[in-house]
């Protein structure tokens, strides 16, 4: 697997222990998971990864990433 | 210090409440109800002469030495069986004892060779003493009623000698491997004076037989007959030193015997806290490893890792290491480097590391091996309790009535703490003992032995944890077996109501999920019920399940399990991780995560950052920083490029070892800081060495949350304490760093974390150990955690959805692997590899069913091709009912066995913690090593080399 794929299972293996929830509260709770536990280049990254649409994102990860995207470059 | 053994009060000490006031030789004393007369004689410090009874054994009256005088009762009842009554008048002196305990001694001394100045217990035999105390100077006897003189000494066992020739027949060794170390490996056959000891049945010697070599029968053993063969060669100790054990995470504290600069035996100490004077074979014997001829001790250095080691001086090597890292700085940018804490280091070792990170590299890459064994712990409870660690202390399993064990192996992988479990589980003695429920894929030895017989045991499939925990909670909460008053007083009741129903849902009934779990569903509703309604329950888990794609979700599962049934918060109950290595607590408790400062505060935390900035007057990172696996993804990337590992070996320990090494090979600066040139080793450019626990003071915290000292016995062989190597290190990049002592490490993180504000060195050599945390509201330290509120304020309720696995058996690989550990090895093997503990455990086995054997015509010891979608590696079969078809295990102790070549990269998905219990695997008949172990061996003999006067040598 290559690393960019890796990143892209890893978020969606979240994703999918979040799976008894909507998907809302889902997204939300993995997009807090992601902020938390990686590590800024892992998170630009993965948004790269959604902005390409190279990879299989779910829809959950996808919002996920999504609402990591608006946190970090707000955050500078 | 002077030597003195230590003390022994003849029997155990009374639990009882009631106290009762007895006069012994016209003196008054008072002890609890149910103390032996023996022992109340002794806390008053009259020493009755006896032989066959020691204070951590059942007394057994059988010497008849111990006799006394009570007024009012015909006769001379022994000491050590009668109890202490109200108003007792005991003399323990007369002329008409004297004379019976003289003929007693004389009948002893008339079978015992008379070799006692050339005896190596020559002074420190209780017979000789006892002998003296009676004033014994004669044998009207003669000597040749012996009945076991001349019998040929049994040298088997590597450490110890059994010389049935001194054998006094007093069974203290008996009693103290059935009731301390509960293995019943001896037996006495015959009465009285012709009563022999022997190790298992009669063709057994002490190596063959079942013994595990704990050392509980040569410490109870009064005379020469069971030694430690140290102690003939070296001689008797001189001076003692308390310190803690470095290999497990139970803590058990030792005497460290030396005779000057020597160590000649350590002895489990009897007021150590964890242990209560009990010990296993690798805290008690295998510490060889110290003075083994693979040690290095040169610091060494090498511009690539084709070329072979060059020894240099310990400037040159902190000067090299320093300028490469800042070369790879500038090179590749801030966040290129990082550094890998050791569980085995001292607490103090830890947070230097972690602060050399976050301080010296400017970033927060540190992360621990506790990555690969107890992250999702850290993860789990934190979440569910507030903190990261167990709730009890390890004396609270007296008090529990039902003991839950899953993803466990204590007897082998917590071997004193697994005792003192089956002393509480033995239906023969106390009030019927402890229930027991097993949740393990195999039939670990708890299942069935000696007097223990587990309630249930389900065998579930590897990797459906979740499930089962699901499917528990499924019957408590339907069955309406919870404790709603607890949950509704100490828990968020919303989370709460939310978690129920996500559990009551029928996809989580046992029956439904019999297909996947692969366990009866009338054994596990039993096994629920007997948890919720029997009283006291506790849970005790291990790597079992945290090393799982799902090992934090498990982890919340049995949280949510013990709130539901009020198992929080008192004795007997809780939930309690079984770590690994010694220093697993401490490394995580000291900020070796990424995200997280010293006592778990996550780094984007303003007010926590704030306080480290002041001390250490540096920015910290807000960011968390990268965890092992994500260093090697970026190694790979070509965006990592620099590590400094202290005391761990991460290419033999982590998962998918191709993965770990084409990380390690893209670095361009690796530094190993270890006692070997490990495997990691293989890949390092700059070699620290390190120092071993005997040659360092510091802390380590136990499972229980127990900080205790370790101290310095001997000289560092390699010149430096592990802390002071890493603080040279951090000066020579330019660190203004000036500890004198490790003393002045821990105050430093004693005003930087809020759970170790009372910790000092001092409070701890005082109190001899303390629990976390230790502040003002329990100044004393906190045996059990979340009495009153939980650390988070109400205990969280999560929905833990159970995710199978993306590692599937398949045509290919049709089989699971799941990995383990044994007794007498620890983790990789690094030291008892280089101890006799070989003795036990030559080689890593694959452990198969029979009928999987026979589907691929296997015979035992076969040698098997073990293979999976990472890779391939060999190794002998033994094949074993133990497992349930279609599952195999193996042990990851020995390098060649490569057993993580064939483990993936799949992870837990909360940690990274790697999955290493579940891989699917294919095992065929095989003739020999792989082509991966023999191009490995010739790899590493090639990068071992050392050039130390122009030629290179292996
Ligand atoms: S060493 Fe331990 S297991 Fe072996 S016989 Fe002695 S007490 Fe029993
Ligand atoms: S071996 Fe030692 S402890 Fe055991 S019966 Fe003989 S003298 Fe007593
Ligand atoms: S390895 Fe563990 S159980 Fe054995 S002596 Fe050391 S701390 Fe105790
Ligand atoms: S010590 Fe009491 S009978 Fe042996």
């Amino acid at each position: 697997m290559s690393s960019a794929d890796h990143l892209v299972y890893m978020a969606n293996q979240i994703a999918r222990n979040f799976g008894a929830l909507a998907d809302d509260a889902a997204a939300t709770k993995v997009a807090e998971h992601i902020l938390l536990y990686w590590d800024p280049r892992m998170k630009s990254r993965i948004v790269q990864c959604a902005k390409n649409e190279v990879s299989e994102l779910s829809a959950v990860t996808a919002e996920a990433v999504r609402i990591v995207a608006d946190k970090t470059t707000s955050n500078g | 210090m002077t030597y003195q053994p230590q003390k022994d009060l003849g029997t155990p000490q009374s639990k009882s409440k009631d106290v009762v006031t007895v006069s012994i030789d016209d003196r008054e004393i008072t002890v609890p109800a149910g103390t032996s007369v023996m022992r109340a004689a002794a806390e008053m410090g009259t020493r009755i002469p006896k032989l066959c009874a020691t204070d951590n054994i059942k007394s057994f009256g059988s010497c008849r030495l111990c006799l006394v005088e009570i007024y009012g009762r015909r006769g001379t009842p022994a000491s050590c069986t009668t109890p202490v009554e109200d108003n007792m008048v005991v003399k323990t002196q007369t002329p008409l004892l004297q004379k019976l305990r003289k003929g007693v001694m004389e009948l002893y001394i008339s079978d015992h060779p008379l070799d006692c100045l050339t005896c190596s217990a020559n002074n420190d035999c209780e017979l000789q003493e006892q002998a003296a105390n009676v004033g014994l100077r004669d044998v009207r006897y003669g000597y040749e009623g012996a009945n076991h003189l001349g019998e040929a000494k049994d040298t088997s066992n590597p450490y110890f000698d059994f010389d049935p020739s001194k054998c006094i027949a007093c069974s203290r060794c008996v009693r103290a491997c059935d009731e301390v170390q509960g293995t019943f490996a001896l037996t006495v056959d015959g009465r009285g004076f012709a009563s022999k000891i022997s190790a298992g049945l009669s063709d057994d010697d002490f190596l063959s037989s079942e013994c595990v070599s704990c050392g509980a029968c040569v410490e109870a053993c009064p005379t020469a007959t069971l030694q430690e063969k140290s102690v003939a060669e070296i001689g008797l100790p001189d001076r003692s030193e308390i310190t803690t054990c470095a290999y497990c995470g139970v803590g058990c504290t030792f005497r460290a015997e030396m005779r000057g600069e020597q160590l000649v035996r350590m002895v489990p100490w009897k007021d150590g806290k964890a242990n209560h004077g009990h010990s296993c074979v690798k805290g008690r014997f295998a510490w060889g490893y110290a003075n083994h001829r693979d040690r290095v001790t040169k610091p060494m250095i090498r511009e690539s890792i084709s070329e072979p080691w060059r020894e240099v001086s310990w400037g040159e090597a902190l000067s090299y290491a320093a300028s490469e890292i800042k070369r790879v700085q500038e090179k590749y940018g801030r966040l290129s480097v990082g550094g890998i804490t050791s569980s085995r280091c001292t607490n103090e070792e830890v947070f230097l590391v972690q602060k050399l990170v976050r301080a010296g590299f400017g970033n927060n890459n540190v992360d621990t091996c506790a990555r690969v064994c107890h992250s999702p712990t850290g993860y789990g409870l934190k979440t569910t309790f507030g903190t990261s660690a167990g709730t009890q202390d390890f004396d609270s399993i007296e008090q529990s009535d039902v003991i839950l064990v899953i993803g466990a192996n204590p007897t082998d992988a917590h071997p004193v703490f697994g005792s003192r479990m089956k002393q509480r589980l033995r239906a023969d003695i106390r009030d019927g003992g402890a229930k027991l429920i097993v949740i393990d894929p195999r039939q670990i030895d708890l299942v069935r032995s000696p007097h223990i017989n587990a309630e249930h045991h389900l065998p579930l499939q590897p990797g459906t944890n979740v499930a089962v925990l699901t499917a528990l909670a499924h019957v408590i909460v339907t069955e309406r077996l919870t404790d709603e008053q607890f949950i509704r007083e100490r828990c968020n009741w919303e989370e709460y109501r939310e978690w129920a129903a996500f559990v009551s849902d029928d996809r989580h009934a046992p029956e439904t999920l019999e297909p996947v779990t692969g366990v009866s569903p009338k054994d596990l509703r039993a096994a629920a019920r007997l948890f919720a309604t029997g009283g006291n329950g506790a849970i005790y888990y291990g790597l079992g399940v945290t090393e799982h794609s799902q090992g934090s979700s498990t982890v919340m599962a049995i949280a949510n399990l013990a709130m539901a049934t009020g198992n929080i918060g008192k004795p007997g109950v809780g939930v309690n991780p079984l770590r690994g290595q010694n220093n697993v607590q401490g490394a995580c408790d000291m900020g070796s995560f990424p995200h997280e400062l010293s006592g778990y505060r996550h780094v984007s935390d303003a007010d926590a950052r704030a306080m480290f900035e002041a001390e250490w007057d540096v920015p910290i990172d807000a960011e968390p920083g990268l965890r092992i696996p994500n260093m090697l993804d970026a190694a790979v990337d070509n965006e990592f490029k620099g590590l400094y590992v202290q005391g761990e070996d991460i290419l033999q320990s982590d998962p998918n070892t191709k993965h770990v090494s084409a990380g390690l090979a893209a670095m361009e600066c690796v530094i190993v800081h270890d006692l070997f040139l490990n495997e990691t080793a293989n890949y390092a450019h700059v070699f620290l060495p390190g120092s071993t626990f005997l040659e360092k003071t510091g802390t380590f915290t136990n499972a229980e949350r127990r900080i205790q000292m370790v101290n310095k016995v001997m000289a560092p062989k390699n010149g430096l304490e592990d802390w002071e190597v890493t603080q040279e290190l951090a000066r020579a990049m330019g660190l203004d760093w000036n500890y004198e002592n490790s003393s002045q490490i821990m105050d430093e993180i004693s005003r930087l974390t809020p759970s170790f504000a009372g910790v000092s060195f001092d409070r701890l050599q005082e109190e001899g150990s303390m629990q976390w945390p230790v502040n003002e509201s329990s100044p004393n330290g906190t045996p059990i955690m979340h009495v009153d509120d939980f650390v988070r304020g109400k205990g969280q309720f999560v929905v833990t959805n159970y995710v199978p696995t993306d590692e599937k058996t398949g045509p290919r690989f049709p089989l699971l692997l799941t990995t383990g550990r044994i007794l007498s090895h620890y983790n990789v093997g690094a030291q008892t590899r280089r101890t006799e503990n070989t003795a036990w455990h030559p080689e890593d086995l694959l452990e198969m069913h029979p009928t999987d054997a026979e589907n691929r015509g296997l015979q035992e010891g076969d040698w098997t091709k073990l293979s999976s979608r990472s890779g391939e590696t060999t190794l002998r079969v033994k094949i074993t009912e133990r497992m349930a078809p279609g599952v195999v295990y193996t042990t990851f102790h020995h390098p060649a066995t490569q057993a993580n070549v064939v483990t993936t990269e799949h992870s837990d998905w909360a940690t990274n913690c790697p999955e290493y219990k579940v891989t699917a695997v294919q095992v065929t008949a095989s003739n020999g090593p792989t082509d991966w172990q023999e191009n490995y061996e010739e790899r590493s003999q090639k990068s071992r080399r050392i050039d130390t006067h122009g030629e290179a040598v292996e």
